[in-house]
């Protein structure tokens, strides 16, 4: 199993990297406002933890954050257009164990093309397995979210339990190797992407 | 017309409420209360699966109707 320094060392080559027409990034205190509006917007907010209502909270959690990404506890990132410099989403990996990584925080801003959130989740993902080299990940997502579960059924991920508010997945790295490419193609990206 | 009455319950099936309303190939499916766009992932990953056809989301943008979508499968030209 890879230690601490390891993974932050990994991480910190493998990131900035321009990947699937976007630019993704780990989270800096910086990008407090524009994480503070997405996990305060109506929409988007329904199925994820509330936050606290003011944006210093959100640069504080980051500053706390910060320490456990230089510890290689847990990776924050954040997807930028290229072009434009605008922040589009964001996605975390954390909890990581002797062979797995939870994912969480998938959220996108809400008029941006799909394919923007499809494609940070797909790289959150292929940083856990391919740079970090875990077999598989687990996240959680909640019952009422329907669409959003149907599009984690397409990776064909294994539903290990349930409680009253969640279902619990577990997605290995064959499975999502296997059915990204259907989801890269729709993206507009080639199997060899 | 059998098969694309077909194509239409199989594009209604990936709305999370598809047991709540109706669906022709006319319809605008955009238009249905439930769409998100995660259901047009579903819909995109149901032509993949099942018609063996790949249809772009840029594609995927410029069609209205369930009808122009299954045109779509049945002459992809992206």
């Amino acid at each position: 199993m890879l230690q601490g320094k390891d993974r932050f060392e990994i991480v910190g080559r493998s990131l900035p990297c321009h990947k699937y027409g976007c630019m993704f990034r780990l989270v800096e205190p910086g990008d407090a406002s524009f994480i503070y509006k997405l996990r305060t917007d109506s929409g988007l907010s329904r199925h994820v933890n509330s936050v606290s209502n003011i944006v210093e909270d959100q640069v504080k959690w980051i500053k706390d954050y910060k320490s456990r990404e230089a510890n290689g506890n847990e990776f924050y990132l954040i997807s930028v257009d290229p072009v434009t410099g605008s922040r589009q989403g964001v996605n975390r990996l954390y909890d990581f164990k002797d062979d797995s990584f939870e994912l969480g925080s998938w959220l996108y801003l809400p008029n941006e093309d799909i394919s923007k959130s499809i494609l940070g989740d797909i790289f959150a993902k292929e940083l856990g397995f391919e740079a970090l080299g875990f077999d598989f990940c687990t996240f959680n997502v909640r019952k009422v979210n329907l669409s959003v579960i149907r599009y984690h059924q397409g990776y064909q991920p294994d539903l290990v339990s349930h409680d009253e508010l969640n279902l619990y997945f577990k997605l290995t790295r064959a499975q999502f190797n296997r059915n990204k490419i259907k989801y890269l193609k729709i993206c507009g990206y080639g199997e060899n992407a | 017309m059998e098969k694309m009455l077909e194509f239409t319950q199989k594009f209604k099936d990936q709305y999370i409420d598809a047991d709540t309303f109706e669906m022709s190939p006319e319809t605008e499916f955009r238009q249905i209360g439930s769409w998100d766009s995660l259901t047009g992932m579903a819909v995109l990953v149901m032509i993949k699966d099942d018609y063996g056809v790949d249809i772009s989301t840029e594609t995927f943008k410029t069609l209205k109707t369930v009808k122009e979508v299954y045109e779509m499968v049945k002459s992809p030209k992206n």
